[in-house]
């Protein structure tokens, strides 16, 4: 009996202990809609994953995957790492460098490299890569350090190392985390077989590699008048390989990997950039996760690699006529395509095609280039998954690199071949502009804007700014007062103008930690330019600070 | 007790949601700390990956696939034209980096026994010189018989029991990368049920057969091709070795064009087939060695051996077009005729068929042709595993 009124005693005061922790969290819940420290820039990685275990992707069970859950989405969520103001943070996925801070064409042409490229005179084979046509190895040079060797197809000198590199300095450019690529040269002789380096013939068990197989491993690989192989050397990633990148769900094991992958607007984006750069093989099994230690605490980074069928490039020949235009399987078009007779003709199996050895096969006219109807070979779900604004993101960033510093990208590709060259940063423009001509007018593509001191309020255009769209014949600005805590408005005036400078109406708060929210629309023949953007303002000491911004984009996009 | 049992129950969940919400209000302040609270939640129930039930499906079916790479592997195929589908057990061991040794028993759907085996020996010379060793049996107690020439009748079908019994050895030099040659030497024995009715099967010929080829061959693989073309010459001498007179040579010339039109949405393939047999005087060919024309890659619609006679000459024109990257459709022609003698070739007396087929292929193999053909003897429904040509 004692003990029963014990415990309904303190069941009592913790139940009213958590009555009130309920009334805080309920508090919380109706949370601030902006923190102090917004727009976060920076997304860490604040718990210890040294406990995730290596986990292959089964690239059968990967590829026939995504071909099976189809390509239909309904309703895709606003990508679940955004800042407030709409951007991505850096975090182990993505690091902002075009838009944000001042790239030079030089700094695109260095992309990720620190080193000049493996250490010249002996380097030995730890293990070698006999499946596909084209040879691979791993080696460590004179200085230790460990690469991954791989050549062009015979006949096609430069067509695969040289878009690796090209590749890679772009996605870097644009954000992404991949890995220090050089293109080298080599000699057989300069080739050391190393102490226990293996050998794995095709469908069998591995054994000691041997100088034969070396021989027998070049001879599939493009040699130079002088005896020598061209080769991509990719500096091995620091950290340990825990596995690959794929384009759905999350990590289980990962603590750190909270957001959906396909909806991670960098993937998401990804889908952009692999259209621009045709890069049909986007897939898991191109892409590398390596925990990395640092201070005594492991996280996860994110890296895409391999871009050898990208551009021009399949990797072994020259891309496919159809690469970029169907996926591997379309039962629909199937059946279409099977009672037709062959005469219902697919756009890619008749346009022209600018054909090199040196930089393989590519769409001759890019300026009608279409990124809405561009497909990898199998889908992709966070491509799948890419909204309106997404796209929007994805084309702002791409607008951002100028054709200088897409020459420098293509330079780095050493093709040896300057017409090709010349095409190549033709057609990446031409591609860039495509892009950049579909998604920043689809939406409202007011930008950036800024409230001073005064009250003048300014922003940009993406559509306008870069020559996509004519001008609006005015913009308008619906002005509101904005409690931070309950979400609620109240209407201060409305302004109009001309131009992409606004101002203030009487009566806006000034005092310190005041929010104003501001509705911006363009009076365009764009319909979708009449749907506001808002942006939320903080008066800070004397200054107002944009801390959020939303393109108000429904589930529907 | 069970009022007790639920109080606690009670408090402890009460306490849990109090620590967790106290917890959870606390680390509300940044949106960096929610961040970090979002993590730090995930981290009270990380897992290991678990394949979603798609994925469990996917790999199944891979499973299923992976059983033919298995040493001992389910065997499903052919026995001989015209034995229908056939089911057995197949071995496969691969040795050094090369070698390969392939067994196999079958038993078809009209009752065809079949074993089957090679060893290839591991390449040498880069891979440029390879020597194969091939040994099989069959036993076909009912193969369909339509006597010799090209107006043989249907009607005129009848059953033929056939046994034979290989062993041999081959090579091939590859010289080039298109150009390669090669020979080989078998013995052969032939038996029939039917010694009453066929003077050749009384003689049960035993054969030593020597044979060399020549060909150039660019097309992108020999199991699925879009361009290129082969040009081939086979020369085989079957000299009896028992007594007889059923000694004679052999020589077989096939010409493969593949012609891609509209970056290979399109492709016109071409095909021409002749097989003539010599023999010296008061020598004579098998019937069952002869150059033949019927099954589902010469003068599809026919049944296997339809038509046999000392020489034959076959044309196939296709037009193929692409339904998707993995699925090919075609309309054919087929148009041969076997004769006695070359003179006797005359493009009227032509067997011709037409017909529509699907194939599904990767960018090297065909793995599986549906075709239903048109002959002036019906219409028939073809089933492969491999290309027509």
């Amino acid at each position: 009996m004692r003990t029963t009124s014990i415990i309904k005693l303190s069941a009592a005061v913790i139940g009213t202990l958590a009555a009130a922790a309920a009334a805080t969290i309920f508090a919380s819940a109706v949370s601030p809609k902006f923190y102090a420290d917004d727009p976060v820039w920076v997304q860490r990685d604040t718990q210890d994953a040294s406990t995730i275990e290596p986990l292959e992707v089964d690239l059968f069970v990967d590829l026939a995957s995504n071909i099976l859950r189809g390509t239909e989405v309904m309703s895709p969520p606003r990508a679940g790492n955004v800042n407030t103001v709409d951007e991505v943070p850096n975090s182990s996925w993505f690091t902002n460098r075009l838009g944000l801070r001042q790239l030079t064409p030089e700094d695109v042409a260095t992309g990720p490299n620190t080193t000049p490229g493996p250490a010249s005179g002996g380097w030995t084979i730890t293990s070698s890569k006999s499946d596909g046509v084209t040879p691979g190895f791993t080696v460590k040079d004179s200085s230790g350090q460990r690469w991954f060797l791989k050549f062009d197809p015979p006949g096609h000198r430069g067509m695969a190392t040289g878009t690796e590199v090209v590749v890679t300095k772009l996605m870097w450019a644009l954000g992404y985390n991949v890995p220090e690529n050089h293109i080298a040269y080599v000699r057989e002789e300069q080739l050391a077989i190393g102490e226990g380096a293996k050998f794995t013939p095709s469908g069998r068990n591995p054994r000691p590699l041997r100088r034969g197989d070396i021989e027998n491993l070049l001879q599939r690989a493009n040699r130079e008048h002088d005896g020598s192989y061209r080769v991509i050397a990719s500096k091995a990633l620091s950290g340990k390989p825990i596995g690959r990148v794929k384009f759905i769900g999350t990590r289980p094991d990962d603590p750190n990997d909270i957001v959906p992958h396909q909806d991670r607007r960098e993937l998401r984006a990804y889908g952009i950039f692999a259209a621009w750069l045709n890069h049909v093989d986007a897939k898991a099994i191109n892409s590398l996760d390596v925990l990395i230690t640092e201070n005594g605490r492991s996280y996860v980074r994110h890296y895409l690699l391999d871009f050898g069928s990208a551009l021009g490039s399949g990797g072994v020949a020259p891309a496919d006529y159809w690469a970029g235009s169907e996926y591997l399987v379309e039962p629909r078009q199937v059946a279409k395509q099977m009672v037709g007779f062959g005469f219902n003709v697919p756009k890619c199996r008749k346009m022209p095609f600018y054909e090199a050895r040196s930089i393989g096969r590519l769409p001759l006219h890019n300026e009608d280039f279409d990124p809405e109807l561009w497909k990898p070979r199998v889908p992709n779900q966070a491509f799948l998954h890419a909204r309106l604004d997404d796209k929007f993101w994805a084309a702002q960033k791409l607008v951002a690199l100028t054709t200088d510093m897409i020459r420098a990208a293509v330079r780095t590709g050493k093709f040896d071949d300057p017409a090709a060259e010349d095409f190549l940063v033709r057609a990446l423009a031409a591609r860039r502009d495509a892009i950049g001509r579909t998604y920043l007018p689809a939406i409202n593509p007011i930008s950036n804007p800024s409230l001073d001191v005064d009250g003048t309020l300014t922003f940009a255009n993406a559509a306008v700014d870069n020559d996509f769209a004519r001008a609006p014949r005015g913009y308008r600005a619906i002005w509101s007062t904005f409690d931070n805590t309950t979400g609620a408005t109240k209407l201060v005036g409305e302004t109009s103008d001309v131009v992409s400078e606004l101002c203030a109406p009487v009566g806006i708060p000034r005092t310190k930690g005041a929010f104003i929210k501001v509705d911006l629309s363009a009076m365009s023949s764009h319909r979708s330019w009449a749907e506001p953007v808002s942006a939320y303002f903080r008066r800070g000491d004397g200054e107002w600070k944009l801390v959020g911004f939303d393109r108000n984009i429904g589930p529907s996009f | 007790m069970n009022a007790k049992n639920g109080f606690r129950h009670l408090a402890a969940f009460l306490s849990i949601m109090f620590f967790f919400s106290c917890g959870l209000a606390l680390v509300q302040e940044t949106r960096e700390d929610e961040w970090a609270a979002r993590q730090g939640e995930k981290a009270t129930r990380l897992r290991p990956y678990e394949p979603t039930p798609l994925e469990r499906r996917v790999e199944q079916i891979g499973n299923l696939l992976n059983l033919t790479k298995r040493p001992v592997c389910p065997f499903i195929g052919s026995t001989f034209g015209g034995g229908g589908l056939a089911l057995g057990l197949g071995l496969r061991a691969r040795y050094g980096d090369t070698g390969i040794v392939d067994a196999h028993i079958a038993w078809s759907a009209k009752d065809h026994k079949l074993a089957d085996g090679s060893v290839k020996l591991p390449t040498f010379a880069s891979n440029r010189i390879g020597v194969e060793l091939r040994a099989n049996w069959l036993d076909a107690p009912n193969v369909a018989f339509y006597r010799t020439g090209n107006d043989s009748l249907e009607t005129s079908r009848t059953i033929l029991s056939y046994r034979t019994a290989t062993v041999g050895i081959a090579t091939r030099v590859q010289a080039t990368k298109f150009f390669a040659v090669g020979g080989g030497l078998d013995a052969i024995r032939i038996e029939s049920g039917q010694s009453a009715t066929f003077s050749w099967a009384a003689a049960g010929p035993m054969y030593r057969r020597g044979h060399v080829f020549a060909e150039v061959d660019w097309r992108q693989s020999p199991g699925y091709t879009t361009r290129g073309g082969l040009y081939r010459v086979d020369w085989s001498d079957y000299r009896q070795t028992n007594a007889g007179a059923y000694s004679f040579s052999r020589v077989d010339a096939e010409l493969r064009q593949f012609i891609p039109i509209l970056h290979e949405n399109w492709v016109i393939a071409l095909r021409v087939l002749g097989s003539t047999t010599s023999v010296v005087c008061g020598q004579n060919v098998p019937y069952v060695l002869m150059p033949d024309l019927g099954g589902s890659h010469t003068l599809r619609g026919y049944p296997a051996w339809r038509f046999r006679d000392r020489h034959r000459l076959l044309l196939t024109v296709e037009y193929r077009w692409k339904a998707g990257q993995l699925v090919d459709m075609a309309l054919f022609i087929d148009a041969g005729e076997v004769a006695p003698r070359l003179r006797d070739f005359d493009s009227r007396n032509f067997r011709k068929t037409y017909g529509l087929g699907m194939s599904v292929h990767t960018p090297i193999s065909t793995v599986t042709r549906v075709e239903v053909a048109r002959t002036r003897e019906g219409t028939s429904l073809i089933l492969s595993f491999s290309p027509s040509f």
